[in-house]
Formats: C-alpha cells, sequence, structure tokens
C-alpha cells in the first residue's frame, strides 16, 4: 500500500514542490523519480511474491476508485520508473543551460506520476484521469519553450489531436460501464463489450499512440525538449495507448481484433516510410515510434499481447537511448537536420557508439534487445489467424527499421567532422544517463523474456520469423548506409517526408476551397448591395417630390404651435426664477451644513469605522446569546 | 445534521478569513475581497439553512440569487471607487483616504 502511495505519489509530490517553493527543481524532480523507482521496486518484489495488493478508496457512487497491482501492470511500473530515472539523470545535464526549466521539471514530474497512475489503476474511471492529466502535461511539456511560435502550435496540435481522441476513450469506457456494469479493469471479464465501444478506444489508442491518421503530433512535439520527447517516445505517453489495449485487450472481440491490427499495420508502413525519408534526425525518431508503437498494435490486434508488451519494453528502452543520443548531437551541433549533423558522429564517439548500439538493436541484429521483441511480433504476425498480411506487414515495417536506422549511421559517421563550437559543461549527466539506458539495451534481451512471464504472458516465438527478422535488417543496414544521400532527397517522396499532406495537405483540401466559397458570397453580396442602393436612389426620389407637398403644409401648422409654446416658456421661466431656484439654494446650503457636522462625527480612517462594526456585531451577537441562555 | 454543521463550518472558517482580510488589508481592492468572501459564507449559511429546514422551499433559494446580485452589484461600485481614486490620488491604500474629514 505504501509502495502504491510512493510510486504515484512522489513524482507528483515533487511536481507540487517544484511550483510552490521553486528551489533546487531539478533536484526535487529526481528525488520524485527515485522515489517512484523505490516505490515500484518495491511493487515488483510483492509481485513476485505473489502478494497481491489493491486499494480501493471513495470514488463515484458505486463505482470506487482502485489501485490494482497486477502482475503486468508491477512489471509496467518498473521500466516506466526506470527509463524516466535516467532520462531525468540525464535532462539535468540537457536543461542546465536550457530556459524554461521551471515549467519544464513541474511537468515531467506531473507526467509521470501520471504516468504510475495510469499503469496501476485499477478501474477504467481513474484511468482516463491519469489518461486526461498525462495529455495536459504533454501539452505543457512540448510547449516548454512556449515563446518560439513552433513550440506553442506544436503543443497546441498536440492536445488538440489527443483530444479528439479522447472522446474515443470517453465513449469506450461509457461502453465498459454499460456492459458489465462495473468500472473495474478485470483480467477476465463477463462478456465483451459491442464492436463500436471496441472501436471508440481503439479511437483513443491511435491518438494516444500516435497511429495513422493521428500521427503528425508527434513530429511535430520535437518542437519540445529532447528530454521530453525521449519520455513521450518511449516509457510514457506513446506507451499509454498500448497500456489501453493490454488492460482492454479481454473485452475485444475477435471481429474487433481485426480492426486492431489493421490499424498497426498500415501504421507500420506508412510511418516507416517517413522515418526513411526524413530529412532531421528528431523526426525520424518520432515517424519510427510510430511504426514501432505500429508493431505492438498489430501484435495486440493478432492475439498475442505478450509480444507487444515485450515490444513496448525493449522499444521503450532504446527509444529513450536514441533520442538521448540525439539530444547531445543536437546540443553539440546547434540543430537536428542531416546536413548539419553529418559527420557529427566522429566528432562524439562516445554518443554515437551509444546511438548505433540502440540504433542496432531497434534494427533487430542478435544479441540486443530489439531482436527478442521484434522477432516475437513477426512470430505473431505468422501465427495470427485473422489476417494473412500481418506478417508480410511487419516484415516491410522491420526492413524499413533497418533502412532508416543504416541511413542515421551512415550520415553522422560518414562526412567531415566539424571543429567544437559550443563546449558543454554537462555531458558527463547525460553520457550517464544515455549509457546506462544504453547498456539496458545491450544486455536486457536475456531479461526480456523472463520479465514477460513475469507479467503473466508469453512471447510467441518461430524459426522462421528469427530467420526472416535477422534476413530484413542485415539487408537493409546496408541499404541505408550506402545509398547516396540524393536518392533520399528527390522531390517525389515529399510526400512520405511530410506526414501524408493527402491531396495537398489541408490548405488544399479546405482552406482554398473556403476561399472560393467566401469569394462567390462576396460577388452576391455585392450585386445585392447595387440592387438595394438603385432601389434605395428611387424612394428616394418619390419621397422628395412628396415631402415638398407636405412640407408646405405642416409648416403654418408648427408655426403656430411654436408660438403658443413660447408663451408658455415665458411665464414658466418666471416662475422658476423667483421660486424654485431659490428653493433649491436653501436646500443645498443645508444640506452642506448637515455634512459639515456629519463628518465631524467620523473618523476618516476606514479601519476604525470597520472595527467599529465588528464590535457592533460581536455585541449584538452576545445580546443573542445571552437572549438564549 | 452532519451536512448542515459542516456546512455552517465551512461558512465560519470563510466568514472568518474574509473578516480577516477586511481588517489586516489596508488596500480597498483587497477589503472589497473580504467582503465578498463574507458574503460568501452568508450564502452559504442560508443555502445550508434551507436545505436543512425548508428543502422543499425555493424561496429561500432566491435570496441568495438576491445576495449574489447584490455582492456583483457591491463589486461594480466598489472597484469604480477604486478606479477613481487611483486615477485621482495613484494609490488604494485606505490608509491615506481621509481628505474627507477636512
Amino acid at each position: 500500500m505504501i509502495a502504491l502511495l510512493l510510486t504515484i505519489l512522489g513524482p507528483l509530490a515533487g511536481s507540487i514542490w517544484i511550483t510552490a517553493i521553486r528551489r533546487k527543481i531539478a533536484y526535487a524532480a529526481l528525488t520524485g523519480s527515485l522515489v517512484s523507482l523505490t516505490g515500484s521496486v518495491l511493487l515488483f518484489l510483492y509481485m513476485i511474491e505473489g502478494k497481491i495488493i489493491t486499494a480501493t478508496f471513495a470514488g463515484l457512487p458505486n463505482l470506487p476508485f482502485r489501485l490494482e497491482v497486477t502482475e503486468l501492470s508491477a512489471v509496467l511500473a518498473l521500466v516506466v520508473s526506470v527509463i524516466t530515472t535516467f532520462i531525468f539523470i540525464y535532462a539535468i545535464g540537457y536543461m542546465a543551460e536550457e530556459k524554461g526549466k521551471l515549467r519544464f521539471w513541474s511537468g515531467i514530474s506531473l507526467f509521470l506520476g501520471a504516468m504510475q497512475l495510469l499503469v496501476l489503476a485499477g478501474d477504467w474511471i481513474l484511468f482516463v484521469m491519469a489518461w486526461e492529466i498525462m495529455g495536459f502535461a504533454s501539452y505543457l511539456l512540448i510547449g516548454t519553450w512556449y515563446w518560439k511560435k513552433e513550440a506553442g502550435d506544436a503543443s497546441t496540435k498536440a492536445f488538440l489531436m489527443n483530444r479528439v481522441a479522447d472522446l474515443g476513450l470517453y465513449v469506450g469506457v461509457f461502453v465498459i460501464i454499460l456492459t458489465g456494469g462495473s468500472s473495474q479493469i478485470a483480467a477476465e471479464p463477463m462478456q465483451g463489450i459491442s464492436m463500436a465501444g471496441a472501436l471508440a478506444l481503439l479511437l483513443a489508442v491511435i491518438g494516444k499512440s500516435a497511429q495513422v491518421p493521428f500521427q503528425s503530433w508527434l513530429s511535430a512535439a520535437m518542437a519540445g525538449p529532447t528530454p521530453v520527447s525521449a519520455l513521450l517516445h518511449s516509457a510514457t505517453m506513446v506507451a499509454a495507448g498500448i497500456i489501453l489495449l493490454l488492460k482492454a485487450f479481454p473485452l475485444f472481440s475477435p471481429e474487433a481484433l481485426i480492426w486492431v491490427g489493421s490499424v498497426g499495420g498500415v501504421t507500420i508502413l506508412l510511418t516507416g516510410a517517413t522515418a526513411v525519408f526524413s530529412e532531421d534526425i528528431k523526426r525520424m525518431l518520432a515517424a519510427s515510434t510510430s511504426s514501432q508503437l505500429g508493431f505492438m498494435v498489430l501484435a495486440v490486434g493478432a492475439g498475442y499481447p505478450g509480444a507487444a508488451i515485450a515490444h513496448l519494453i525493449a522499444h521503450a528502452f532504446i527509444k529513450s537511448s536514441l533520442f538521448l543520443g540525439a539530444g547531445i548531437f543536437q546540443h553539440e551541433i546547434g540543430s537536428t537536420k542531416y546536413e548539419k549533423l553529418s559527420g557529427a558522429g566522429k566528432k562524439l564517439k562516445l554518443t554515437f557508439s551509444g546511438f548505433a548500439l540502440a540504433g542496432l538493436a531497434l534494427a533487430g541484429i542478435p544479441p540486443l534487445i530489439g531482436f527478442w521483441s521484434k522477432d516475437a511480433i513477426l512470430a505473431a504476425g505468422l501465427q495470427a489467424d485473422p489476417a494473412a498480411w500481418y506478417f508480410p506487414a511487419a516484415s516491410i515495417g522491420a526492413f524499413f527499421t533497418a533502412i532508416y536506422m543504416g541511413r542515421a549511421f551512415g550520415i553522422l559517421w560518414k562526412g567531415k567532422a566539424r571543429p567544437d563550437e559550443t563546449p558543454q559543461r554537462s555531458l558527463p549527466w547525460m553520457h550517464t544517463g544515455l549509457l546506462t539506458l544504453v547498456a539496458a539495451t545491450a544486455v536486457g534481451g536475456l531479461f526480456l523474456d523472463p520479465l514477460v512471464e513475469e507479467a503473466g504472458f508469453s512471447i510467441p516465438k518461430g524459426t522462421l520469423a528469427m530467420i526472416s527478422g535477422l534476413i530484413v535488417a542485415v539487408s537493409g543496414l546496408p541499404i541505408g548506409w550506402f545509398a547516396p544521400a540524393p536518392v533520399f532527397k528527390k522531390r517525389i517522396w515529399m510526400f512520405f517526408r511530410d506526414n501524408y499532406p493527402v491531396a495537398g495537405g489541408y490548405n488544399r483540401v479546405a482552406v482554398q476551397p473556403m476561399l472560393a466559397l467566401a469569394k462567390g458570397f462576396n460577388a452576391i453580396e455585392t450585386s445585392l448591395l447595387q440592387a438595394v442602393f438603385v432601389i434605395g436612389t428611387a424612394f428616394l426620389a418619390i419621397a422628395r417630390w412628396l415631402s415638398e407637398g407636405i412640407d408646405r403644409a405642416t409648416a403654418y401648422v408648427i408655426d403656430w404651435i411654436g408660438a403658443f409654446n413660447l408663451k408658455i416658456a415665458r411665464l414658466s421661466g418666471f416662475t422658476d426664477d423667483k421660486g424654485i431656484v431659490e428653493g433649491i439654494a436653501l436646500l443645498v446650503d443645508s444640506v452642506q451644513r448637515l455634512g459639515y457636522y456629519g463628518r465631524k462625527i467620523q473618523s476618516g480612517l476606514v479601519h476604525r469605522e470597520l472595527a467599529w462594526s465588528v464590535y457592533g456585531m460581536v455585541f449584538a451577537l452576545i445580546i443573542i446569546l445571552l437572549t438564549y441562555l | 445534521m452532519e451536512l448542515l454543521i459542516t456546512a455552517l463550518i465551512i461558512a465560519a472558517v470563510l466568514f472568518g478569513i474574509g473578516l480577516y482580510g477586511v481588517l489586516s488589508q489596508t488596500n480597498l481592492v483587497m477589503i472589497m475581497m473580504g467582503i465578498e468572501l463574507m458574503l460568501g459564507a452568508a450564502m452559504v449559511n442560508l443555502v445550508a439553512f434551507w436545505r436543512y429546514l425548508h428543502p422543499e422551499a425555493f424561496s429561500i433559494q432566491m435570496f441568495v440569487l438576491v445576495a449574489m446580485t447584490v455582492m456583483a452589484l457591491e463589486g461594480a461600485v466598489g472597484f469604480a471607487i477604486a478606479t477613481q481614486r487611483f486615477r485621482t490620488s495613484g494609490s488604494v491604500e485606505m490608509e491615506e483616504s481621509a481628505e474627507l474629514k477636512g
């Protein structure tokens, strides 16, 4: 119970400290995450012992809030807090010389707390709450540098896209509660939910996990600081969508799972292509995140949540390492564009080797962690009954992965190293965070299997999957490395690079037709106005002709009335002067005198008067009390 | 009954905070904020007693609405005075506003 609270409330307390006290903010955040780490380690140990921890507390009527440590949530909470802690360590170095520290650290702590709440939530309402807090925190974090227009736009875009998708979560949870009569997240529910409910939940997953067609907020979110990207893309935020899928998996019918898998498959292919043709290292990583999450969605859709969990864990470690590496490059070079980064790897050999190791893991080179998880996904695709194209989609996606990682390595390593421009004093912090995570990706493969077993799932395996995964990885990397740069820069690939601006993007589809429509309305209105003007002129002429006749007739009458009124006015003026004016003067004089005496009574000090009225009130109270006694 | 007492305690605390604000602040705006709190406390009392004594009659709710309107008016007039005071003398400190005494 205490461990549960430590895990969730540690970072939240850190966030409150940072917002309220504003001292030692980075260390407060780090302490919060360490507390969370301690809590989640304890939870994990309890879970291994077989203790089941649940906490129920007051919520809605008949729908109490529950926190529950299941096998799955204990493993996920541990992964989340481990990764976040190292990202925090890295961020101390990264943010040392950046602006916006306060917003960054308070936001990121809030984010961690919300994520732990989401992972450990045992009922859907608490889950929705955590989901919403996380959406808000991501808005804050992406907009850390809110004075840049790009960052402000990106945070709004991310928030709005997520809001649209969140609608799905609300509808889905509503359907779940209506169907099952309880808001509890059950491992073995009595009955599944309807197709509509499942699709609503899928919409929420698509939004949060940046699946097609909501993938573009993730690239835009690159406007935030790199540790934010690392966190958003690895163990939190996008992972929340997968966690939703895992928690809702028992409720899905086989027909609904086909939809889930199709979304995953389409996303793998489309965003994988985007990553291949990106011209910016962080955008490449963002598109790759969408693609890798597509793998997980596909695995769930294929009916193997164990493979999805394995890939979730593996990807979390890999992607956070990649982002941390990219962040060091960004700090050193001052840009994330490929052309500027060319040759940066030779200067920063340690960072490059960490980045490369993580990248190889993502491409699926044994014995790194990514090989095992990708193998699991491929096997899941192969063994899945519902759709035959899961395996080809996953293989092509893995091939894309190898190409874009190979391309990134090539760009970072080939080319001349530039001379030092901005010496970094805070590199040790950043290297600590990066290298620890890279070490985890290197040896994590050994622990992946037992960890997923511990979470109560199994990883599908297959020789064919393993061999084909290895083949696409080994063939893709050289393609990316050796392919000449201009191949990727051609205009035809713009479509992929810019996240599929369908039919010229929103500009062509929505803006220009609206402008044309507005122009048409403008023309109609102008001609209407002209017609009105003509009619008006005609009536004016008629009116003039009529009025001349009437004028002459009325003028006589009015003259006469005027003369009569004048006489009355003279009479009343006479009485005014004599009687009323003098009376008023007397009144004014007496009021003035009254005021003169009146203000003698006042002290003129507001507080003294207020105090008097309080005394009066107390006096009145005493009298009332005495009457009752 | 417990609900009534809770509401009364909340109202008393609100009233106390408002009273403290009125007596301790020298800034006209802050004094007005204190007054708003005290009025709020009074309204909480009204609603609490209505719920406890005559939950079937709605006339007491009308009192609260009237009180709320008066609060708004009081705010408008008070702020107008504060604005005018600030324009003429550049401060809304009440300790410095005793010229009318003459």
